[in-house]
C-alpha cells in the first residue's frame, strides 16, 4: 500500500514550549434560530512560530451543507492574516472567535481536540434547533 | 406563598363580582380548583424528583435490599428510571392543563437535576455506563479529563436518544479511532494503548475481495492517484469532469476498504485507516454541488445502493457520506431517517400548498374566503390560516435543503413540488394586507367567532384591531397570540376596575387566580413548586460535585448567555425590518449587553434589547472612534431610500462611552449557499436591483457568505462594513473585486460570470431593466438629502482618517488646485460628497454602458431612457 497519512490537516508539532505561538480559533456559520454566526462548525488551530505556519483543522462531526463557507475559505494554508482578514470581515453570516489554549494540551492536534470536545460537552447541546432541515 | 405556582393564590377568597356584562366576562378569570390528575402527576413529579435526589447522595438504608446498588451502570439504571418518571409525570400535568410556565420551570428543574448527578460521577463511572450503553471507544473523548466531559450529555436522559448533539460525540469518537488505527496519536494515546485501556484486541481487517500485498498497494497508489485527480479536478472543472473524478475517488476507496490481505497484518488496518481520512480530507476541501454527484447518485440508485428517496431528498455532501463504504453505520442510519422525514415533509408541503393556493391564488387576487356569516365558516376560516402558518414553515424548513437536491435539477425544478418554489412562499406581510382587506367587509362578531374557534377565549372583548391580528398571528410572526389575548384582558380589566371603583364593590381577584381544591393539594403543590424551582445544589445534597459553570468570559460562557437571551425574546422577527428614523432609536434605551463576541476587544459584539423586546446587536468601533459605525449607518439608510433591502443599522454610543453600529437580528433568515446554475429569475434580478445599491454606496464585499435568504424567499445582503472604503477608486466593472478571491468573490460578480459563461439555469438571464427601479428611486433623491444622509459620515470620516480619505484629500487638491498638504478636513468631507452625488447622478447612464459594454447586453442601452418619466 503507498497511501500516507494525512499531513494537511494535522501535522503535529512535539509537545512544544513555545505554547504561546498557538492560536486557537472556533469557526462559526450563521444560526438562522438565532439570527448570528454562532454555530460552531470546526476548530482551527495554528502555530505562528513555524514557517509556514502549522495548522490543525478539526470539523465538527456530522456537519454536511452548513461548513461549507469555511471550506471554501481555508484552502490549503492558513496563515495569521487570512485570520485577520477573515476578522475583519466577519461581521457578515460567518466568524471566527479565539479560544484559549487548554491546560495541558501535548501539542497543537491535541489542543484543537480539547476545544472540539468543550464544543461538543457545553455548546452544542445548548443551541437551539438551526431550523433549515 | 410566593412559589410562583398557580395554586399559590388559593386562599385568597374569591369575592363576589359585579352582573357581568358579556365583554366583561373575560376580566375574571374563572377560578378552578386543581384537578385530580393534576394532583396525582404533582404527586408522581415529587416522588421522583426525590428519589433522583437520593441516587445522588444515598441516605442510610436499614433493609440492604432498599439500598442504592453501587454499580454505576446498575446505579445509571435507576436513574434512568426515576429521569422517565418524572418525565412522565410533567407529561400529564401538561395534559392537566398546566401552565407553560409551570412545564417549562418543571422540565428546567428536571435537567438541572441530571446535570447534576452526571457531573457527579467521575470519569471512569461515565466511561463504563456509556460503554455498556452502546458508545464504542468512550476513552476518545472528554481527553483533557477537565471541564464537562461530552458523555455527560451522551448519557443525560432529560434529552432524547439519537439527537444530533449527542450523534456528534459517538462521531468525534469514531473519527478520533480511524486516527489512531492510521497510526496517529490521540491525547498522547496509540492504538495499542486504546485498546489495553478498554481490555480488547484491535480488530482484524475482512474484506471482500482477496488480494495478493501487490494487488493490495497497486490498489493503495490507485487510490492515491484518484485523490490528486479529484482534487485538480474539484479546483479547475466543474460538473462532469469534477463528477466522474468523485466517482473514481469513492470506487479507488472502496476497492481499499474491501480489501483482503491477510500477509499484510495491522499494516493493512493502518493503510485502509490512512486512505479513508485522506479521502475525507479532500472531500472536507471540496464544495459539492447536486451537478457533480448527479451520474453517480443515478448510478447508485440503478444498482440498489441508493434509494429513490435518499437520492431525492439528501444534499450532494450527504449523498457521497451516504455512498462511502467506510461511512459509520449509525451515520448512514440517521441519514436514511433524514431523508425519510424529508420526504414526508415535502407531502405535507404539497398538501398544505394545495389547500393554501385554493383560497390565495396570489397575483393581486383576493382571498377566496367564504363570508364569516356563513354557517361553518368560522372552522373553514380558522382551518386556513393555521394551514396558512403550516405552510409557511414547512417552506421555510424545506428551503435549507431542496435547492441542494437532485430534484432541483431538472428543467422545471418545482414542477412536482410547487410550493417549495421561493416565488410561491407565503409571505405574511402580504398575506396579512390581503386578510385585512377581506376582514373589513366582515361582522366583527363572525371576526370574533373565527378567532374564538382559533382558541382566543376573550374574543367576546376584542377590537376588530385585535381579532384580526389574532388570527393573522397564525401565519404573521409579528403578531403573538397570547400577547393579543393578554393586551384584551388586560383593557378589560382596566374597565372593569373603572366600575368597580364607582360602585365601590369589592375589587375583582386577580386574572390569574386559582383555587386549589383542598388543603392537602396545595401543601403538596407548594412542596413540588420550591423543590422542583429551587437550585440543583438544594436537590442534590453535598455529596455530588456541583454543576460546573462554563469560565466566565469563555466562548462557552458568551455563547450560553446570548442564547438565553435570545430565545427569551418575543419572536419580532419579520423578513427584513424596516428602517426607522435613526432619530427615534437614539431616543431608546437598551438593555445591557451580551457578549456575542470575544474578539480581543477590538471587534467585541454584545446582544441587547430593545424597549420592543426585540434583539439587537452592537459592534464596537475602537479604531474609527464611531466613524465606520456612522458609515454602516448611512449605507443602510441610503439603500433603503432606493428601495434595496438592507438590514437597518444605525450609530450608537453606549453609556460608557463605546461608539460603533447597534442593528436588529435578523432571525430565520438562511445562508444563501445555492450555486448559480439553481438561481431563479427573481434571485438574479434581486442581486442585480443590490448590485446598483453596492455600486452607489461603494462596497464591493457582497460575497455570497454575506447573502441570507429570508424566510419569504427574498434575498438581503448583510454587512455593508466596507461600504465607500474604495470610494473614488473603484471600478463598475464585471473584474473589480478589491476584497475578492479566496471565497470573496461579490455575488454580483459571480453572477455577471456565470451569464457571459452560459451559467444560469435554462431561461434565466441578467435583466438590465430589473435595475430601473432602483436606479430611478435613487435618482428621485434631491442631492440635497443624500448630503444630509452622508454628512456626519463624510465628516466624522475626514477627521478619522478612514480608508477613503486619501483619495478625496487628492480630487479636493485638484479641484481647489492646492496642495494636498493644504487641504482641510472640511474639503476632504467636501469632495466625499460631490463624488457620491455625482455618482447618484451618473448611476443610469453608468449602468447601461455597464449591461451593453461590458455584459454585452444591447436591452441595457433601454435603461438610458428610463430617466425623469
Amino acid at each position: 500500500m503507498t497511501t500516507e497519512p494525512d499531513t494537511t490537516e494535522a501535522q503535529t508539532a512535539e509537545p512544544s514550549p513555545t505554547a504561546p505561538a498557538w492560536r486557537l480559533w472556533i469557526l462559526l456559520v450563521w444560526h438562522p434560530a438565532l439570527g448570528l454566526p454562532v454555530d460552531p462548525v470546526a476548530v482551527l488551530a495554528l502555530d505562528d512560530s513555524r514557517q509556514p505556519a502549522e495548522r490543525v483543522v478539526r470539523w465538527v462531526p456530522l456537519v454536511y451543507d452548513a461548513a461549507d463557507p469555511w471550506r471554501k475559505r481555508l484552502g490549503e494554508t492558513t496563515t495569521g492574516e487570512d485570520t485577520e482578514r477573515w476578522i475583519a470581515q466577519s461581521g457578515g453570516a460567518c466568524s471566527l472567535e479565539p479560544a484559549d489554549v487548554p491546560e495541558g494540551a501535548l501539542d497543537l492536534t491535541h489542543a484543537a481536540d480539547l476545544v472540539l470536545d468543550e464544543l461538543l460537552a457545553e455548546v452544542i447541546p445548548a443551541l437551539p434547533r438551526r431550523g433549515d432541515g | 406563598m410566593g412559589t410562583g405556582s398557580k395554586s399559590s393564590h388559593a386562599s385568597y377568597a374569591v369575592g363576589p363580582t359585579a352582573a357581568a356584562e358579556p365583554d366583561d366576562v373575560v376580566a375574571e378569570a374563572p377560578a378552578e380548583p386543581m384537578s385530580d390528575e393534576e394532583v396525582q402527576a404533582k404527586a408522581d413529579l415529587l416522588m421522583a424528583m426525590d428519589l433522583l435526589g437520593e441516587l445522588a447522595d444515598p441516605p442510610f438504608a436499614i433493609d440492604p435490599e432498599d439500598s442504592v446498588p453501587t454499580d454505576p451502570v446498575e446505579r445509571y439504571d435507576l436513574f434512568v428510571g426515576q429521569v422517565e418518571q418524572a418525565q412522565e409525570a410533567i407529561e400529564k400535568l401538561k395534559e392537566a392543563g398546566a401552565s407553560d410556565e409551570e412545564i417549562e420551570a418543571h422540565t428546567k428543574a428536571l435537567k438541572a437535576q441530571t446535570l447534576a448527578y452526571l457531573n457527579s460521577l467521575d470519569e471512569d463511572d461515565l466511561r463504563e455506563i456509556a460503554e455498556a450503553k452502546g458508545f464504542e471507544h468512550p476513552a476518545l473523548v472528554g481527553l483533557s479529563g477537565k471541564g464537562q466531559h461530552p458523555l455527560v450529555h451522551w448519557l443525560d436522559p432529560a434529552y432524547p436518544s439519537g439527537i444530533p448533539s449527542k450523534e456528534k460525540i459517538q462521531a468525534a469518537a469514531l473519527h478520533r479511532y480511524q486516527q489512531l488505527l492510521a497510526g496517529e496519536t490521540v491525547g498522547g494515546m496509540s492504538l495499542a494503548d486504546l485498546h489495553e485501556l478498554e481490555g480488547t484486541e484491535p480488530p482484524t481487517s475482512n474484506g471482500s475481495w482477496s488480494a495478493t500485498p501487490e494487488e493490495a498497494k497497486a490498489a493503495g497508489g490507485a487510490l492515491t492517484g484518484a485523490i490528486n485527480a479529484y482534487n485538480h479536478a474539484a479546483k479547475y472543472t466543474a460538473g462532469g469532469p469534477q463528477g466522474e473524478a468523485l466517482q473514481a475517488m469513492l470506487a479507488a476507496e472502496h476497492k481499499v476498504a474491501t480489501v483482503d490481505c491477510p500477509e499484510l497484518g495491522a499494516d493493512l488496518d493502518k493503510a485502509k485507516a490512512q486512505a479513508s481520512l485522506m479521502v475525507d480530507h479532500a472531500l472536507t476541501h471540496n464544495q459539492l454541488w447536486a451537478t457533480d454527484v448527479k451520474p453517480l447518485v443515478a448510478q447508485a440508485v440503478a444498482a440498489g445502493e441508493l434509494t429513490e428517496t435518499q437520492a431525492n431528498h439528501l444534499t450532494p455532501r450527504q449523498l457521497v457520506t451516504l455512498m462511502r463504504s467506510t461511512t459509520p453505520e449509525g451515520e448512514v442510519n440517521s441519514l436514511t431517517e433524514l431523508a425519510a422525514q424529508r420526504k414526508q415533509q415535502l407531502a405535507d408541503l404539497d398538501a398544505a400548498y394545495a389547500a393554501h393556493s385554493a383560497v390565495a391564488p396570489g397575483d393581486g387576487e383576493p382571498l377566496k374566503l367564504p363570508p364569516a356569516s356563513a354557517p361553518e365558516a368560522s372552522q373553514a376560516i380558522a382551518a386556513w390560516a393555521k394551514n396558512a402558518g403550516e405552510l409557511k414553515d414547512l417552506q421555510h424548513e424545506a428551503h435549507g435543503w431542496y435547492s441542494k437536491s437532485q430534484q432541483s435539477l431538472g428543467d422545471d425544478p418545482f414542477a412536482e413540488h410547487p410550493g417549495a418554489d421561493a416565488a410561491k412562499y407565503v409571505k405574511p406581510d402580504g398575506l396579512t394586507h390581503d386578510f385585512n382587506a377581506w376582514a373589513k367587509e366582515q361582522k366583527l362578531a363572525d371576526l370574533r367567532a373565527v378567532a374564538g374557534e382559533m382558541g382566543m377565549e376573550n374574543s367576546a372583548a376584542a377590537t376588530r384591531a385585535h381579532v384580526q391580528q389574532y388570527i393573522a398571528a397564525s401565519f404573521n410572526p409579528k403578531y403573538d397570540q397570547q400577547a393579543i389575548k393578554d393586551k384584551v384582558t388586560a383593557g378589560a380589566a382596566k374597565k372593569e376596575a373603572a366600575k368597580a371603583a364607582k360602585t365601590a364593590a369589592p375589587p375583582p381577584p386577580k386574572a390569574n387566580g386559582g383555587l386549589a381544591s383542598d388543603e392537602g393539594s396545595q401543601a403538596l403543590s407548594n412542596k413540588l413548586s420550591k423543590s422542583s424551582t429551587n437550585s440543583p445544589s438544594k436537590q442534590v445534597p453535598s455529596a455530588a460535585k456541583p454543576v460546573k459553570a462554563p469560565k466566565p468570559g469563555s466562548f462557552n460562557a458568551n455563547i450560553q448567555a446570548m442564547i438565553a437571551q435570545v430565545q427569551q425574546a418575543k419572536a419580532t422577527s419579520q423578513d427584513v425590518p424596516a428602517y426607522v428614523d435613526a432619530k427615534e432609536v437614539a431616543g431608546w434605551t437598551f438593555g445591557p449587553g451580551t457578549k456575542a463576541s470575544n474578539l480581543g476587544g477590538t471587534y467585541a459584539k454584545t446582544v441587547h434589547s430593545a424597549p420592543d423586546g426585540s434583539q439587537w446587536m452592537f459592534k464596537a468601533d475602537h479604531n474609527h472612534g464611531g466613524a465606520l459605525g456612522h458609515t454602516e449607518a448611512a449605507a443602510s439608510h441610503v439603500l433603503s431610500l432606493g428601495g434595496v433591502p438592507a438590514v437597518p443599522v444605525y450609530h450608537h454610543k453606549k453609556a460608557d462611552g463605546t461608539a460603533g453600529s447597534i442593528q436588529p437580528l435578523l432571525k430565520d433568515a438562511k445562508p444563501f449557499t445555492s450555486s448559480p446554475s439553481q438561481w431563479t429569475q427573481s434571485q438574479v434580478d434581486a442581486i442585480v436591483q443590490s448590485h446598483v445599491g453596492s455600486w452607489f454606496v461603494g462596497e464591493h464585499d457582497g460575497h455570497q457568505d454575506n447573502w441570507l435568504a429570508t424566510p419569504s424567499g427574498g434575498l438581503v445582503q448583510i454587512d455593508r462594513g466596507q461600504a465607500f472604503k474604495h470610494f473614488g477608486l473603484d471600478k463598475l466593472s464585471v473584474d473589480y473585486a478589491p476584497s475578492g478571491g479566496g471565497g470573496f468573490t461579490p455575488i454580483h460578480q459571480k453572477l455577471y460570470q456565470s451569464a457571459l459563461g452560459g451559467g444560469l439555469a435554462k431561461g434565466v438571464k441578467i435583466n438590465p431593466s430589473a435595475a430601473h427601479p432602483v436606479i430611478k428611486k435613487f435618482e428621485s433623491m434631491p442631492d440635497a438629502q443624500l448630503r444630509s444622509v452622508l454628512h456626519t459620515t463624510a465628516h466624522e470620516g475626514a477627521k478619522a482618517g478612514v480608508a477613503w480619505v486619501p483619495q478625496m484629500r487628492s480630487r479636493a487638491a485638484k479641484a481647489l488646485k492646492i496642495p494636498q498638504s493644504q487641504v482641510t478636513h472640511a474639503q476632504v468631507a467636501s469632495a466625499f460628497l460631490d463624488h457620491a452625488v455625482e455618482r447618484k447622478n451618473n448611476l443610469r447612464q453608468d449602468f447601461a454602458d455597464f449591461f451593453v459594454k461590458q455584459m454585452g447586453l444591447p436591452s441595457g442601452a433601454s435603461l438610458k431612457h428610463g430617466g425623469g418619466s
